[in-house]
């Protein structure tokens, strides 16, 4: 539409042209000033680019240096000084842009009011046309509204059903879930809060690795001390497990709970106790894409035992995948605490402790890592009931549960402490620091003493009434000599059993540390010593159990073995054990 | 050189959008305590009287220059002080646009106590609106103030578009208020295209929307104000029943037409065209649009109504629910950085879901009362093309009208009254 206004009479027209000149070429340089300035922010801003502390090469590249020499004091100043002088050029850059800023909005400014007068002063004067009514005046606009109206309303309409109905924005709608409990929803849970099954029945089972608490004490039961596994003499029966793994099998009461995995699947498996066959067998998912975590061929992709307590089973893998099922193999919650930095691949075990998960994460290279911690996890939904920080690094040992005098403590060990916690509220209540090196055998506990040890270092007996750093003040003994390497000790109020990795069996009185005999298997051995009633069970790695008695010299009981390499500890439970050999897990049992 | 002004535009957004960059802590731990996140001290209450009285006696001064001195230049002054106060000086806030979400949480949510001077500045300007029009987007307004300083060379818009384009402002209004009284989310502020440039900081985002919306304002009059501002809503509505309403000319129009481009914002409403051949009778069209009403209230009631579980994942703690329950169910990580926060602060589950069921439920009432909303706006707009009245002559459209006085300057009756043998030309 041509722009008019009213023509006015001017009374020195050659004045208003020269006015309107100036204003023009005002104007111009105005838009030329603020092109320049625009020019110079832009070529600040992107000549600077490399002047953010986040983003710079050389801050970058320094610090991956520093990563790998973490004590290089020179490199140290040397980032920080690069440090300084990248931010100094950010600030430089913040307020050089904002100045740009203003001088920008003031020339716009000039620019704009000298557009403006100019069209002010050079505006030709409009007069209408008689003959060309305005846009609103003509006929048939009641038409044209009402249909751009009914156009828009169909806009309109067309796009809140596109949002309704898109996939996308399907929506969960919570009231039913608070309303309806949902099995599969991790808050809502069908568990009854407080229902957990009295401590008899807890100790009555097998519940995580080396049995109830950790303490590597069977429950009473008339246990076979002969059997044949190539034979079948009282192998109540046997099943395949089809995925690998070296975790030990935990029992509740007509179930067996294990795990295997491979790079591409992992499977958390219920056996029936009666009948051997595989109750129910549920896939954690990977992450599309991700890698496998990496770990040793000794370590494996399942390494690590689950726990349950009476109401759930809780399964753990190598790259921090926690999560929780019920009885009937409903996945309830799953979390992911990784990815966990871990030389040979994380295979702590899990815990639990009333309701909640316990679960150790020992991780870096350096207790200076600061990345380790120990966690309990509500076991209703997953979440973190607390965190306590630790201050080891990576480490294998399983944390065991001690109902010790002065209240039940969570011991840990790693290098080069073993640590004690309240398991109310995470606490640490004392540590004592001895260990070194790669440590994997977990700690035992037995008569108000907690023992703890690993080859190349020392095995000490702590007195478990501490408070704060106890190393010089309640260590009762400390013994040398051949410590295990994987297999963890065996505590009784009497006696401490532990064998190396090449088959060497020791003893030791509890009492004074003093070593009461040793014995040569001269079989490999990565299970852990069991007693069981006034026995102890070791099985070795060609899968036979040595049975002795648990006194002060070497009293062989029997040597029975299933045929099939062993790598995990046995669980016992109701007068029946359970060995998960290579590939099997076998059910032991007289008849 | 209207190239280069929008160049230069959009330039200055990327430099504003830099300054934006927040600066990263330093990472060395060297026993160096790093101070305390400070935020700016709130505004003292006293201002919020101070603001109220400075809306009040502007709006009186906009009223005393459009109605009784019918002054163009005092409104033109008084639009530059309206945008240094308002804008530049408190930074466009109190704002009587966004003061409607408070007003809508207010009412939603009884633990909300409405701050007086927010009251005033949403009722003020409404109260002097249904009796002088919409005096506050005169030379109030510093949104519009700022809409009004950067328009150069008006453009006609076709009555078809401004009709159409006017509906969203409805959709706008509809959709603060349920996301204000449902979620506490105040969506009209967070997307206010100009206060970043009263601030001279804003998201990117916003400093673009706002740069756009000025170089469209350089050839469109205020499109923010016609087409998107919600608080024309209201505004436009008292106005059609105001006290006294703005008018071109002090007398009788003399149908000289001389004002016919005057309005910039399309506010001049011209003698009534003949009716076309074949057009139902303007009853018959007014029964028509009567009956049709109802109908789109309903129909749109419900597409709000299936729309409710969308919308309401506008809100921050239902979007959190969601992603906590798929990370939960789904087995696959982290979902977003949100959930993996709050499950490591160890938060209650079953509480957030609780919470985001209460939003929803809100929602699924707010939704469908959007909805009506929506029809009633579409249903009335076709009403109001059905009652249009005839009439000669040439007069300033009460709703859209926004008082701003460029039409007295071309009114040859204005001059005779002034007695004046020059008058002013237009200024734009």
């Amino acid at each position: 539409m041509s722009q008019q206004t009213i023509h006015l009479p001017l009374h020195d027209q050659a004045w208003r042209g020269a006015l309107a000149r100036t204003v023009a070429l005002t104007g111009l340089i105005a838009a030329a000033f603020c092109l320049t300035v625009a020019a110079l922010m832009l070529a600040a801003h992107v000549h600077q680019q490399n002047a953010d502390p986040l983003t710079n090469g050389t801050l970058i590249q320094l610090k991956e240096q520093l990563a790998d020499d973490p004590e290089n004091e020179a490199l140290k100043q040397a980032i920080r000084q690069a440090d300084l002088e990248v931010r100094r050029r950010h600030l430089q850059r913040q307020r050089f842009l904002t100045r740009g800023s203003y001088l920008l909005l003031g020339g716009l400014c000039v620019a704009l009011a000298c557009g403006k007068a100019y069209w002010h002063l050079t505006a030709k004067p409009y007069l209408p046309d008689p003959q060309r009514l305005p846009a609103a005046c003509r006929p048939g606009l009641a038409r044209t509204l009402r249909a751009s109206v009914g156009i828009a309303a169909a806009i309109a309409g067309g796009g809140i059903l596109a949002v309704a109905l898109l996939p996308d924005y399907r929506t969960t709608w919570f009231a039913a879930l608070v309303a309806q409990p949902d099995p599969t929803a991790p808050a809502t849970a069908p568990v009854a809060a407080g229902s957990l099954p009295p401590r008899e029945v807890y100790l009555r089972n097998w519940p995580m690795f080396r049995g109830p608490g950790g303490c590597a004490v069977a429950p009473e039961g008339d246990y076979p001390t002969d059997w044949d596994g190539s034979a079948g003499k009282n192998i109540l029966w046997k099943t395949r497990i089809p995925l690998p793994g070296y975790n030990s099998p935990i029992v509740w009461n007509d179930s067996i709970f294990l795990s295997g995995a491979t790079e591409t699947q992992r499977l958390v498996y219920c056996v029936d106790a009666a009948t051997g066959g595989i109750r129910w067998q549920e896939p954690l998912p990977i992450r599309p894409g991700s890698k496998p975590p990496q770990v040793l061929e000794e370590t494996g992709l399942s390494p690590s035992t689950l726990a349950t307590d009476g109401l759930r089973v809780y399964a753990m893998f190598p790259d921090g995948d926690v999560a929780a099922f019920d009885f009937s193999g409903k996945r309830i919650w799953m979390r992911s605490l990784g990815p966990l930095e871990n030389q040979y691949g994380h295979a702590t075990s899990l815990l639990t402790v009333g309701e909640r998960l316990i679960v150790q994460l020992d991780q870096g290279s350096s207790k200076k890592d600061t990345r380790s911690a120990i966690l309990a996890l509500d076991g209703t939904t997953g979440r973190t009931v607390w965190s306590t920080p630790r201050p080891v690094p990576n480490s294998w040992t399983s944390p065991i549960l001690a109902d010790t005098p002065s209240g039940l403590q969570i011991i840990t060990a790693a290098n080069p402490y073993v640590i004690a916690y309240d398991p109310a509220d995470g606490r640490e209540i004392w540590r004592a620091g001895f260990l070194s090196g790669d440590v994997a055998p977990s700690p035992a506990y037995a008569a108000g003493m907690v023992f703890a040890g690993q080859a190349h270092a020392d095995l000490a007996a702590i007195r478990t009434d501490g408070q704060g750093d106890v190393t010089d003040t309640h260590i009762a003994w400390k013994a040398d000599g051949e410590l295990p390497e994987i297999s963890s000790p065996l505590a009784t109020g009497d006696h401490v059993f532990m064998v190396t990795t090449p088959g060497l069996l020791t003893c030791l009185d509890a009492k004074s540390g003093k070593m009461l005999w040793e014995h040569d298997l001269e079989k490999d051995v990565n299970a852990s010593p069991i007693l069981v009633g006034r026995n102890v069970y070791l099985t070795d790695t060609t899968g036979v159990t040595h049975i002795f008695e648990a006194a002060d010299a070497y009293k062989p009981v029997a040597a029975p073995g299933i045929g099939e390499a062993v790598h995990a500890t046995a669980a016992f439970s109701g007068g029946r054990i359970y060995i998960r050999g290579k590939e099997h897990l076998y059910c032991i049992a007289a008849r | 050189m209207r190239r280069w002004l929008i160049l230069i535009a959009l330039l200055s957004v990327a430099a504003v959008a830099s300054a934006e960059q927040r600066f990263p802590a330093p990472e060395f731990k060297t026993g160096y305590q790093i101070p305390p996140l400070e935020a700016p001290a709130p505004h003292a209450i006293a201002w919020q009287y101070v603001d109220a009285a400075v809306l009040a006696a502007a709006l009186a001064v906009a009223a005393w220059l459009v109605h009784k001195r019918r002054w163009r230049r005092g409104v033109f002054l008084l639009t530059i002080f309206a945008l240094l106060y308002f804008g530049f000086w408190r930074k466009g806030c109190i704002c009587s646009i966004g003061a409607i979400q408070n007003v809508a949480l207010a009412a939603a949510d009884s633990s909300y106590a409405l701050p007086l001077g927010v009251a005033a500045f949403f009722v003020l300007p409404l109260l002097f609106a249904l009796f002088y029009g919409r005096v506050f987007c005169a030379g109030v307004c510093p949104l519009g103030a700022i809409q009004d300083l950067v328009l150069w060379k008006p453009l006609q818009v076709p009555p078809w578009l401004e009709h159409s384009l006017s509906l969203f402002a409805y959709i706008y209004l509809g959709l603060g208020v349920l996301f204000a009284a449902a979620s506490n989310e105040f969506v009209i502020c967070r997307y206010d295209p100009f206060v970043g440039f009263f601030r001279l900081s804003a998201p990117g985002q916003m400093v673009f929307l706002g740069a756009v919306l000025l170089g469209i304002g350089m050839f469109v009059g205020r499109p923010y104000c016609r087409f998107i501002c919600p608080y024309s809503v209201p505004l436009k509505l008292l106005s059609m029943f105001s006290r006294r309403r703005v008018t071109i000319s002090p007398a009788d129009c003399i149908d000289c037409r001389l004002c016919e481009i005057s309005c910039p914002f399309g506010a001049i409403r011209y003698p009534a065209p003949p009716r076309v051949r074949g057009e139902a009778p303007p009853r018959r069209q007014a029964a028509l649009a009567a009956i049709l009403l109802p109908v789109l209230v309903g129909v749109f009631a419900l597409l709000g109504y299936l729309g409710r579980g969308a919308m309401s994942r506008v809100d921050f703690t239902v979007r959190l629910a969601e992603d906590v329950r798929l990370q939960q169910q789904d087995e696959l990580g982290s979902v977003s950085e949100a959930s993996e926060a709050f499950l490591a602060s160890g938060a209650s589950i079953p509480a957030l879901y609780a919470s985001a069921a209460r939003i929803q439920h809100r929602y699924a009432i707010g939704t469908p009362i959007f909805g009506a909303w929506v029809g009633l706006a579409i249903g009335g707009k076709l009403l109001g093309i059905a009652l249009r009245r005839r009439h000669v002559g040439y007069t300033a459209e009460p709703g859209a009208c926004v008082a701003c006085a460029r039409c007295f300057t071309t009114c040859p009756v204005e001059h005779e009254r002034r007695k004046q043998s020059q008058p002013e030309t237009v200024l734009a």
